[in-house]
């Protein structure tokens, strides 16, 4: 039997996670809703989409009102991690759990190719 | 007079639909497409029927009784003293398909032999007549797989035991790609079928239940649909993601919002939502996420780009306040809120000045349709500046009530 949706993008968000340095990911939809998530256990992954996607569109919304094209990705800095929300098309955002010291380079590659996928995946 | 007796699943909504619950004699098919659990239905209604002291076989074809013990203990029922007083008793239909040796006292010796399990079931059935007993099949789809298609002409057999010995069932079935006339066969034979089905709602995956065939009479909603998701602990709930609160600036929002949820959380500077409420609560067999939004002009885009996709909407309203009137109605509009279930709280609605819920309903020109309710802290004194206040419990549960009955 062919794979969901949900079962493909949550084989996606488990491959992420494999990747060195990344300890979550989540995808959600622009208004905040969770689509799929890979998280440690104690977060709400509710609540986390909710406040990615609002963290993406505030950024997104500043930059419009600057007109300095569209917004690529959003990261955050914390003391024990790193918040990466990249855009996963017109109807997502893929937010990654970064580990504070991780080479950010690479990670960026991994998390804007699982981006991609996901948009492939929603079409 | 219908003298039939009715009995509750305890599955919120699902009762309401069938006019009170499930009906004595009667076969109801738990009919779920693949990938989707349709068990925790079944436990559900059994628990509530255990709880009210009717008997349950439970007939397990597709896994061990053990198996299915965890399963139940995982939602968060405790069913051991029903196991002890014989309220509860397993006939194990699967230990034999698989050539091992049953541990229950109970079993199908040859589960591939449907004429054994009817026998088999008569049996304990008629153990003990002096009270109702609800028989759970799991699952139908198995008896097919094992015993052929045929076998579906057996259930006949069983629904006249049932009406000789006070019983009722639950089948459990999924919908595996079967030829038409088994799938017909099985629809007839039901008196009632409950479809377990995802729908792919833009990109997020929501399960719903339908009411597709009740066959007896009285105030029933066929058709009648509800989203849902299964919790552990809790089971079935009625899961709506998400309900909107929305309103003018110092309405009394997040008040709401930390009122109703058991934890929220909020992104504020000096006592104003800049960016987004958002809380979770469970209240009578609902589970519904609250997304607040911003009041002030200057965050609109975020308004819009988090209004979409909700269920249902809460505008609360400064009940003194009707300058600000003209604005819930820009937001309601910006948030693409027309046509949802909507709902107005008219907060603040002890203070001296405040006007009448009829006041406010003119105020902002809505129909009869739409209601509004008052919303008031629980202690005035408490109140205090950039800090959520504590409102009257009941006032924002005869909120919830209206506006779910508005939903589903």
């Amino acid at each position: 039997m062919p794979k969901s949706k949900k079962e493909e993008l949550a084989g996606l968000l488990g491959n992420l996670k494999d990747v060195g340095d990344i300890d979550g990911a989540a995808i959600a939809t622009r208004d905040g809703l969770l689509i799929a998530s890979e998280l440690p256990r104690d977060v709400n992954a509710q609540t986390f989409a909710a406040m990615s996607a609002t963290m993406f569109g505030a950024a997104e919304t500043a930059i419009s009102e600057l007109r300095k094209g569209k917004a690529r990705r959003v990261i955050s800095e914390a003391e024990d991690c790193k918040l990466v929300a990249v855009d996963a098309g017109s109807s997502a955002t893929l937010v990654a759990l970064v580990r504070p010291e991780a080479n950010l380079g690479l990670i960026l590659m991994e998390i804007i190719k699982a981006a991609n996928m996901t948009k492939e995946i929603m079409k | 007079m219908d003298e039939t007796k009715i009995f509750k699943t305890n599955i919120p909504k699902l009762d309401d639909y069938l006019d009170g619950g499930l009906r004595e004699f009667s076969v109801t098919l738990l009919w779920a497409y693949p990938g989707i659990d349709n068990s925790p239905f079944a436990y559900q209604a059994m628990v509530e029927r255990l709880d009210k002291g009717d008997r349950c076989i439970y007939v397990n074809q597709s896994k061990m009784s053990n198996a299915i013990l965890n399963e139940i203990e995982h939602y968060g029922w405790d069913i051991k003293p029903c196991i002890e007083n014989n309220n509860f008793i397993f006939l194990d239909a699967y230990s034999g398909l698989i050539n091992a040796d049953s541990k229950s006292e109970y079993a199908v010796k040859n589960p591939r032999n449907p004429t054994e399990i009817t026998n088999e079931l008569d049996k304990l059935i008629k153990l003990d007549s002096s009270k109702n007993t609800l028989v759970v099949y799991d699952s139908v789809s198995t008896l097919i797989d094992h015993c052929g298609s045929e076998s579906v002409y057996e259930i006949e057999k069983w629904k006249t035991i049932f009406r000789e010995n006070k019983a009722f069932g639950i089948f459990l079935f999924t919908k595996w790609p079967y030829e038409d006339k088994i799938l017909d066969e099985l629809r007839n034979v039901s008196d009632a079928v409950v479809e377990l089905k995802a729908i792919e709602e833009k990109v997020i995956l929501r399960e719903f239940f339908v009411v597709s065939k009740v066959g007896w009479n009285g105030k029933v909603r066929k058709g009648a649909t509800a989203p849902f998701k299964i919790t552990a602990p809790g089971g079935v709930m009625i899961y709506i993601p998400k309900i909107l609160v929305t309103g003018p600036f110092n309405a009394g929002k997040t008040s709401i919002i930390h009122s109703l949820s058991d934890a929220a959380v909020s992104v504020e500077r000096v006592g104003t939502t800049i960016a987004l409420d958002h809380g979770h609560l469970e209240y009578r067999g609902f589970s519904v996420d609250l997304f607040g939004t911003p009041g002030q002009e200057r965050f609109d885009p975020i308004l819009e780009m988090l209004g979409g996709e909700a269920l249902g909407v809460i505008a609360v309203v400064d009940s003194t306040n009707p300058d600000s009137f003209p604005r819930v109605k820009e937001m309601l509009s910006k948030t693409k809120s027309a046509g949802l279930p909507s709902i107005i709280a008219a907060n603040k609605n002890d203070l001296p000045n405040a006007l009448s819920v009829e006041e406010i309903r003119d105020g902002l020109g809505l129909g009869t349709t739409t209601p509004v309710l008052p919303t008031t802290a629980i202690d005035l004194s408490k109140v205090e500046d950039n800090k959520p206040t504590e409102l009257k419990t009941e006032q924002l549960h005869a909120l919830l009530d209206a506006l779910f009955s508005k939903i589903v």
